[in-house]
């Protein structure tokens, strides 16, 4: 089959691997028929995720259609159209049992290097480093998926892939950052980075009940984004973010920050650039500039809410501004298993329609061309949706209605 | 003389380089030798802990080896608070810390998800 190959940083091939197979009696094999690249997946792309291996097959957000299924998985047959979480839970455990599932136990066969690392591990990522299991990723013609009686949701026939493909990642991703951020009616809302992730917090946010939501980026045209969902946007090499937002918001600061933006933040402060600098020289593994500025701008008894990635540690944490003022911060990778049906209804009753955010449509040949448009901020690029095979839309509509009618 | 200086500082540099690996060695040798516990949760009753330990087979899967059954010494069964499982209490000698731990999640993944996580593709 075809996939996408991590190489290198700045080294992504498309090349031709073997299939997966059934490997555990709860795995299925499932045709691809669309991904897409997610912004984390440019942390590796840019060689800042450690235990990458040259010949990784990258790729989280994707669904498809079942192909086999071992013999525990009862729920899915082949045929199925399925959208699939990014993260792997067993659905036994007490994480799983808590609803945790991004922290599930016995997902991740590497668990004991992420142990050393963060004290205790969280699940297995689809295409994420081998810290997180070292499973193959869905920029692939195929994919192996463990605990597949868990994990996948079967999409219905009258929402296609190109509206139900974010429930694998960056839809639930972006609406837990806005629950995380503790929203109550009349709140107002800063969201750092508008990247997809970013779009779809702000569009949670005020789904929510967010009075208003302020939009802080850099990219023209992720601001024209943000502002057509809704958002007040701020360029900031525009304004003084913090002044802006103590403006804005009668001087009480946003109730709640979120940092969509995660470990590769810009910024033009000493901070930013002394973080530049230390990740550069491997002094430090996060650029933690939003943060902080989050944190900063925060206003009293507010939350500061963080999807955006971060893999270690970080310089400089003004702890004593969470302290001062009494702040909270909630984290965490999305459960998205928990989110899949009830965003999947939002989609349905027509609440969103999450392919909004897609810029570019391809071909998995493709793929290397997106990750450096990307990654440049090139070609007015957001999101990508990415089919295995050149077959148009309709071919592939039609190939789906097939497939179902053989169900 | 300056040569006889460098001969003299590198055959200081390298006894004093030898003696710390040896003692490093002998002290990671040491380790490893060492008793270790360690505990994990798995969220199944009681009475399936005890069936599995006591099966040989499931433990020799557990440990991936039959010539590893001889480096347990101790195993412990007790009850989590609250209603939250099984704790189980392993001591090896001669796995180490993170293999005593290995052996435990493994054993924790067979119980609760049925399966041994791989990230492998294919066989």
């Amino acid at each position: 089959m075809k996939a996408v190959v991590w190489h290198g940083p700045h080294d992504v091939r498309v090349e031709r691997v073997k299939d997966p197979e059934i490997l555990n009696p709860r795995d299925a094999v499932i045709r691809v028929t669309s991904s897409a690249i997610c912004g984390s997946d440019l942390h590796l792309y840019n060689g800042f995720m450690p235990m990458m291996k040259p010949g990784d097959i990258l790729g989280h957000e994707f669904m498809g259609i079942v192909e086999e299924v071992g013999p525990r998985v009862q729920n899915l047959r082949p045929g199925n159209r399925v959208v699939v979480p990014f993260n792997i839970a067993c659905g036994n455990c007490e994480p799983c049992m808590r609803e945790f599932w991004s922290l599930c136990d016995n997902s991740n066969p590497n668990a004991g290097i992420a142990e050393r690392l963060y004290g205790y591990s969280c699940a297995g990522l689809f295409g994420y480093s081998h810290m997180f299991g070292g499973y193959a990723g869905g920029q692939a013609e195929y994919v192996r998926v463990p605990f597949a009686d868990v994990g996948p949701l079967v999409v219905p026939d009258g929402i296609d892939d190109e509206r139900a493909l974010f429930l694998s990642d960056i839809f639930p991703t972006g609406y837990m950052a806005a629950e995380n951020a503790d929203i109550k009616p009349g709140d107002i809302v800063a969201v750092w980075g508008c990247g997809p992730v970013g779009q779809f917090a702000i569009r949670s946010a005020l789904m929510i009940g967010a009075e208003q939501v302020i939009a802080i980026d850099r990219v023209p045209e992720r601001l024209e984004m943000a502002a057509a969902g809704g958002a007040r946007a701020l360029h900031f090499d525009e304004v003084n973010v913090l002044d802006a937002l103590f403006e804005l918001t009668g001087g009480r600061g946003p109730d709640s920050c979120i940092d969509c933006v995660g470990m590769e933040a810009h910024g033009r402060t000493p901070d930013a650039v002394l973080d530049k600098i230390k990740q550069s020289a491997r002094l430090e593994l996060d650029r933690a500039h939003v943060l902080r500025l989050a944190i900063q701008a925060c206003g009293k008894g507010g939350t500061v809410s963080v999807p955006g990635v971060y893999g270690g540690f970080i310089d400089k944490m003004p702890m004593g501004t969470i302290f001062e003022k009494g702040l909270q911060v909630r984290t965490g990778q999305t459960h998205v298993h928990r989110y899949l049906r009830p965003l999947l209804d939002r989609i349905r009753r027509g609440d969103i329609d999450p392919s909004f955010v897609i810029t570019h449509r391809g071909t998995l040949d493709d793929a290397p061309k997106y990750y450096r448009l990307m990654a440049e901020h090139k070609d007015d690029f957001i999101k990508s949706f990415v089919r295995p095979s050149s077959m148009t839309r309709g071919e592939v509509s039609r190939r789906e209605e097939m497939a179902a009618g053989r169900r | 003389m300056n040569q006889r200086n460098t001969s003299v500082s590198l055959f200081v540099v390298g006894a004093a380089a030898g003696l710390a690996l040896t003692y490093l060695g002998r002290n990671a040798r040491a380790r490893l030798r060492r008793a270790v516990t360690q505990a994990m949760t798995v969220l199944v009753t009681r009475d399936r802990a005890e069936a599995f330990v006591e099966s040989r087979e499931r433990m020799i899967e557990a440990l991936e080896s039959k010539r590893k059954l001889g480096l347990i010494e101790r195993l412990e069964i007790r009850d989590a608070p609250a209603g939250r499982g099984t704790e189980l209490y392993l001591t090896m000698r001669g796995a180490g810390k993170y293999g005593v731990k290995e052996v435990l999640r493994r054993a924790k993944a067979m119980l609760e998800a049925g399966e041994v996580p791989t990230g492998r593709r294919y066989a």
